[in-house]
């Protein structure tokens, strides 16, 4: 890991313990030996209040490159979400986290996550990642939302 | 327009009730603004002692909309240089000769300041002719030309302070002229209103070159005048409003603010960014030292306190090394070093106390916040001091521990945390760093005593920290602040200690931590019969530790930590004291919101406790029977409630499930001989008259579908109660279809979530890859032959009642149903030969299915079902099949409807080509030799490769791909296949080439891929296709042949993907990369 990567991940640590949304959490994973690895965070995104994701609180990684900040983290839902956006692998498909469109190296971690749920409740019909939902979300909207509920559940807050 | 209209519109404007249209109004205003005319309606405006306050900003403001608009020129600037310094000195003498009466006045003088900054910008960063003498080229110090100013202001006759060349010289002769330090000390200290004008200046300027950072790259010029010239007066203006005069007023605290944001920024971007603003921070911290509740109430630390502790949260090396300890002495009595100075500290005391005293929370959690943000500038330094033999400098040991001592006592800050103190809230951040700066030491650099240090040090944090985090804090909050804010950050609290609690077990282990936890949790009983008679705070210390042990035992394999499992063993009471937890949290009432969230909390540490710990249940299963009653008890009670209980409820019931499905899950074998109870929990659960969730039905069949995976009397057993199951479900979908439909949509959930539970059997029946216990090895075959004969006909059962459902005319046409329909039929499908199961259905009898509901329902609601299902079948069946029972489904199913249905939906034909793909994933034979191969696919499937739609894209694109290349050909495959596609290269290579160029950027990939393979698999044919089939495609020819050599020579790699991006760039008048 370069020193400019070390040192991004270690500021945007301190500033996430300091302020970061209620509900989420952020916490760079453990590696083998016990010692912290800050290329992989485990996070956890909960719905909205009022929308059909409210339930859940959902587990993300998000794997920074060793370019980081010039490129943007890897942030992956466990695979098979259900969600017209993330890809089945459980990628996301979100424009600030895409090196080729909207992303900076100045956005942070807040941005990112706050990104992310705003994605669950607001997902883009035009940038379709996987069939099951993006189908469901274009022409059912009752079983979308079924579905999106049940999920919700088994990641129950 | 003239001067009156003027004025009689801007009153116009700025009363609270224009009788004409604002808008209208601003637009004439603007159009004299940016005219010509501009400056001089400005100079008009503020010049005449009549007008009032609005008429005089407007003309200031008319001074700003010049400046932005109409400099143009040297002349002009120098014109409004001259304006709004006059204007300045004016108005700032009005103000300090009275500043009772002249104190509207000071909006103006901002907003003529402002412009001055602007002005200050604007010279000092542009390249004037130095030779013209009455060009000022460089502005050194607005704040000395000010003080200049006002300091002539009686020497020059009051007329000729206005535009006149007599004036100008006067300018020129002020602008530059410097001014002594005695001066300006002796200028504050005569006039207040001079100094409060003065400190106002400075930090207008400051402020708008730190704005002004972000819209210009590069103002190197500007931060060195301000560093030679701005930066000397106005220390020594801040230095003396510090030391010598009563500094009570705001603007001296605004300004310093306005300064360290400044050099904090420049600093990072300039050379001349360094200055140095230790002195001024001595001053501060003498006057806080000063500051007393005799004094002055505190107000003044208060302030500093606020300005330091933005410099420790943002720019912490602002401030040198000896006066940080300084403050260290201060803050917490002794430093790192070993000095110490308790009379300082007892000043800190005495503001803690008076914040307390008088509920000053806020000022208290900025205080704090404050303390921690210094205390994390480098506690790897206190690391090294205290756990090592690093540390350069002589460590005293008892200064040391007076240290951690008071960094202990502001950890147990004794008040509720979050509603009253945040110093516990904020010290988690500390003892987190100190943690990780413990484990992070080599060995060899630990002291002799460091280790024993550590461990008594963080066992204390542990203790101080554990009634912090306790539930009745958090009813507190409830109670004390309706604001959800301070609960939520009582969460969050909860989670930082956690956290902690995770570090610290790297240095404590399970010995000094974790066994100590389990010790707390289940040495002392707490009656779980008389929950009513209950000590309290007994319940809320056990809830405390419940959820710290949650997070320490979630990664352990319990099953495989016997030692543990010992301790949790010796502790007679563990289970019991988390049952009551589990029943204190279902019973206690919830008649407010505050009380809800309690009860949540209660229930969710303890569930999820129960379920973190089901490996220990496998090694000591004697309490799991009362587990499992006391978890069903409590679904029970979910259901009772009603109205606004109803969502508490819902994620009571969520909880509850979810330990019980971990249980049944992890203990199904320990829980064998408890199924029948289950099963009758069961029968009640899926009454139609009770009031659980479909997730909560759908999971207990789960559950109890573990078990009966884990019966070992035999497959006559496991499927006697695989029938019985079914046979409820049976009766309860027959008994409801037979309901006359009056609340359909409620109907419709229950009857789906019986014909799920089916599914859901099936999936609790299956067994995971790993499991690979010997006994049950040997008693596959056994069970193999029992489900291959099925005595008791149970697939034909299910078979019946799949039918019997999508017979319902509304339920054939839901896609809900057939979607569950089929992931029954498809259950076992992926499951080896040997594997045993209850839904192993046949080929044909699955195709049999498929045939007749493919004749019944709509194809585009159910395709995507059918299609899952048939690609399982496929690959559960490749061997069997031949082409031409692959023609039979071609048909069948697809080709009857193609040409009506699936043609004119994309869902459908996605679904079409993603069918094909699998067959060519798994047997490509079976499609290349079938009849429908040449005549339908292959012609049809060229059409497509125009389609527009993404998913039909993607799809198509890898039917070509896996056509081109395919390792699961065989020799006589290979060559049919070069054979056909030499015959159509032509045309596919056209069709690619036409989809690709009308895609849109992000599908490009798609088409790339087959041209790579097209490349690298038929060299020789490539280029003629190409040529001939590009400038049908686009007229841009140039560029038609520049893609023709790259690809070429890529042979088909990865870098052809470039030059084909490239030429669709260049084709669709794009820019290039």
């Amino acid at each position: 890991m370069s020193s400019l990567c070390l040192q991004r991940l270690q500021e945007e640590r301190k500033k996430w313990r300091k302020d970061h949304p209620f509900g989420f959490y952020a916490k760079p994973t453990k590696k083998a030996d016990g010692t912290m690895n800050l290329q992989k965070w485990e996070a956890g995104i909960p719905g909205k209040e009022n929308t059909i994701w409210h339930e859940g609180v959902f587990p993300l990684t998000i794997e920074y490159p060793d370019e980081y900040p010039s490129k943007p983290p890897k942030v992956k839902f466990p695979a098979g979400f259900y969600h017209p956006n993330i890809y089945p692998s459980g990628t996301v498909c979100l424009s600030i986290l895409n090196e080729d469109q909207d992303w900076r190296p100045d956005i942070t971690l807040k941005q990112i996550v706050l990104g992310v749920q705003d994605l669950l409740d607001s997902p883009n019909p035009n940038s379709p990642a996987q069939e099951p939902a993006w189908r469901a979300f274009s022409r059912n909207k009752a079983e979308y939302e079924k579905k999106v509920i049940t999920q919700a559940k088994q990641y129950t807050k | 327009m003239n001067i009156e209209e003027v004025v009689s519109l801007i009153e116009e404007l700025y009363s609270p009730h224009p009788s004409r249209d604002v808008i209208q109004i601003q637009q004439s205003l603007q159009v004299v603004q940016r005219s010509d005319e501009g400056i001089h309606l400005a100079n008009e405006l503020l010049i005449n002692p009549s007008h009032s306050s609005n008429v005089k900003y407007f003309g200031a403001l008319t001074l700003t909309v010049q400046l932005t608009t109409n400099v143009d020129s040297h002349e002009t600037l120098w014109k409004l240089f001259k304006c709004n310094l006059l204007h300045l000195s004016k108005c700032c003498n009005l103000y300090i000769s009275d500043t009772q009466a002249y104190a509207s006045l000071i909006t103006i003088i901002k907003k003529l300041m402002s412009n001055l900054s602007l002005i200050f910008t604007n010279i000092n960063e542009s390249d004037f002719e130095a030779s013209n003498c009455n060009v000022i080229s460089q502005w050194n110090n607005p704040v000395n030309t000010l003080l200049q100013l006002l300091s002539s202001y009686n020497n020059v006759p009051l007329h000729q302070w206005t535009t006149n060349p007599e004036m100008d010289q006067i300018l020129h002769q002020y602008i530059n002229a410097p001014i002594t330090y005695d001066n300006l000390i002796q200028s504050i200290q005569s006039s207040p209103a001079c100094n409060k004008l003065l400190l106002m200046f400075t930090q207008i300027i400051v402020e708008d070159l730190t704005k002004f950072q972000t819209k210009k790259n590069r103002m190197s010029k500007v931060y060195e005048i301000v560093h030679d010239h701005l930066y000397i007066s106005t220390m020594a203006l801040i230095n003396a409003n510090l030391t010598i005069i009563d500094c009570s007023d705001d603007i001296i605290f605004d300004s310093i603010s306005a300064w360290i944001s400044y050099i904090s920024m420049v600093r990072n971007v300039s050379r001349h960014g360094r200055m140095d603003l230790n002195e001024m921070f001595e001053n501060m911290v003498d006057l806080i030292l000063k500051s007393t509740q005799e004094s002055d109430n505190f107000a003044i630390a208060e302030k500093i306190i606020g300005i330091i502790g933005t410099v420790f949260a943002n720019d912490p090396t602002l401030m040198g090394f000896e006066l940080r300890e300084k403050i260290e002495i201060i803050f917490i009595g002794v430093s790192k070093s070993g000095n110490l100075d308790i009379s300082k500290h007892n000043w800190m005391l005495q503001y803690m106390n008076h914040l307390v005293t008088n509920e000053m929370t806020e000022e208290l959690k900025e205080l704090a916040i404050c303390i921690v943000d210094f205390l994390q500038i480098n506690t790897l330094d206190v690391c090294n001091k205290l756990f090592t033999t690093i540390s350069s400098t002589t460590v005293n040991h008892e200064a040391l521990q007076q240290y951690v001592k008071v960094l202990l006592q502001m950890t147990n800050f004794p008040l509720v945390p979050v509603l009253r103190e945040h110093f516990s809230v904020r010290m988690v951040d500390i003892w987190l760093d100190l943690s990780e700066a413990y484990t992070n030491l080599s060995p060899e650099t630990l002291s002799e005593q460091g280790p024993q240090l550590a461990t008594e040090i963080f066992q204390q944090v542990v203790q101080i920290l554990l009634p912090k985090i306790s539930l009745i804090n958090k009813g507190k909050i409830i109670e004390g602040d309706s604001d959800e804010t301070a609960f939520h950050e009582f969460d969050d609290f909860r989670s930082a200690v956690s956290d902690l609690m995770e570090s610290l077990w790297s240095i404590l282990g399970n010995d000094k931590l974790t066994n100590i936890l389990i010790s707390g949790l289940g040495n002392h009983l707490h009656a779980i019969n008389h929950v009513e008679n209950t000590d309290n705070d007994g319940i809320f210390d056990i809830e405390a530790i419940a959820f710290l042990l949650n997070t320490l035992l979630r990664d352990m394999t319990l099953s495989e930590s016997p030692w543990v499992c010992d301790v949790m063993d010796s502790c007679e009471f563990l289970v019991g004291n988390i049952l009551m937890l589990l029943q204190h949290g279902f019973e206690s009432p919830g008649n407010s919101a505050g009380s809800h969230a309690l009860k949540l909390d209660f229930v969710r540490t303890s569930s999820v406790l129960l379920g973190t710990i089901a490996g220990y249940f496998q090694q000591s299963p004697s309490q799991l029977d009362i587990c499992i009653d006391t978890l069903f008890q409590g679904l029970q009670i979910t259901t009772l409630g009603s109205g606004s209980d109803t969502e508490l409820n819902n994620k009571l019931e969520i909880l509850t499930i979810k330990a019980l499905s971990t249980l049944c899950d992890v203990c199904r074998q320990e829980l064998s001989s408890s199924l029948d109870k289950f099963l009758a929990v069961l029968s009640s659960v899926m009454s139609p008259n009770s009031n659980y969730s479909s997730f909560t039905r759908e999971k207990l069949v789960r559950s109890v579908g573990y078990i009966i995976e884990a019966q070992q009397s035999g497959p006559e057993q496991q499927g006697n109660y695989i029938l019985q199951l079914l046979s409820m479900f049976e009766n309860l979908i027959r008994q409801t279809m037979m309901i006359p439909t009056q609340q359909m949509q409620q109907q419709r959930i229950y009857l789906h979530c019986l014909f799920s539970c089916i599914s859901e059997l099936g999936s609790s029946l299956i067994r995971e890859e790993e499991d690979e216990n010997l006994s049950v090895i040997e008693r596959m075959s056994g069970y193999n032959e029992y489900w291959k004969n099925d005595p008791l006909a149970i697939r034909a059962k299910i078979m019946d009642l799949i039918e019997f459902i999508l017979n319902d005319t509304l339920l054939s046409v839901d896609p809900e149903f057939v979607e569950v329909a089929c992931l029954i039929l498809g259950k076992a499908l992926n499951l080896p030969d040997d594997e045993p199961h209850f839904l192993k259905y046949s080929m044909s009898e699955i195709m049999r299915f498929l045939l007749k509901q493919a004749d019944k329902t709509s194809i585009l609601i159910s395709l995507p079902y059918y299609v899952y299902l048939l690609e399982k079948l496929i690959n559960r069946f490749k061997d069997q099949l031949s082409s031409h029972d692959c023609d039979f489904i071609i048909e069948q199913v697809f080709l009857k409807r193609y040409q009506d249905s699936i043609v004119s939906d994309p869902d459908s034909l996605q679904s079409t080509i993603n069918f094909i793909n699998c067959i060519l994933d798994c047997k490509p034979s079976l499609l290349i030799h079938s009849k429908h191969w040449m005549t339908f696919i292959l012609p049809e499937f060229l059409k497509l490769l125009s389609v527009r739609e993404k998913f039909t894209i993607v799809a198509i694109t890898k039917f070509w791909v896996k056509i081109l290349s395919n390792r699961r050909y065989t020799q006589q495959d290979l060559a049919t296949m070069q054979q056909q596609i030499i015959s159509l290269g032509q045309d596919l290579v056209y069709q690619t080439l036409f989809g690709l160029y009308h895609t849109q950027r992000s599908d490009i990939n798609n088409y790339t891929d087959i041209l790579r393979a097209l490349v690298a698999k038929f060299p020789l044919q490539i280029k003629m296709w190409l040529v001939n089939a590009l400038p049908q495609v686009s007229s841009h020819h140039k560029d038609h042949e520049k893609l023709i050599n790259k690809l070429l020579v890529t042979r088909g790699n990865r870098a052809a993907g470039n030059a084909i991006l490239e030429w669709w760039l260049e084709c669709n008048q794009l820019p290039a990369l």
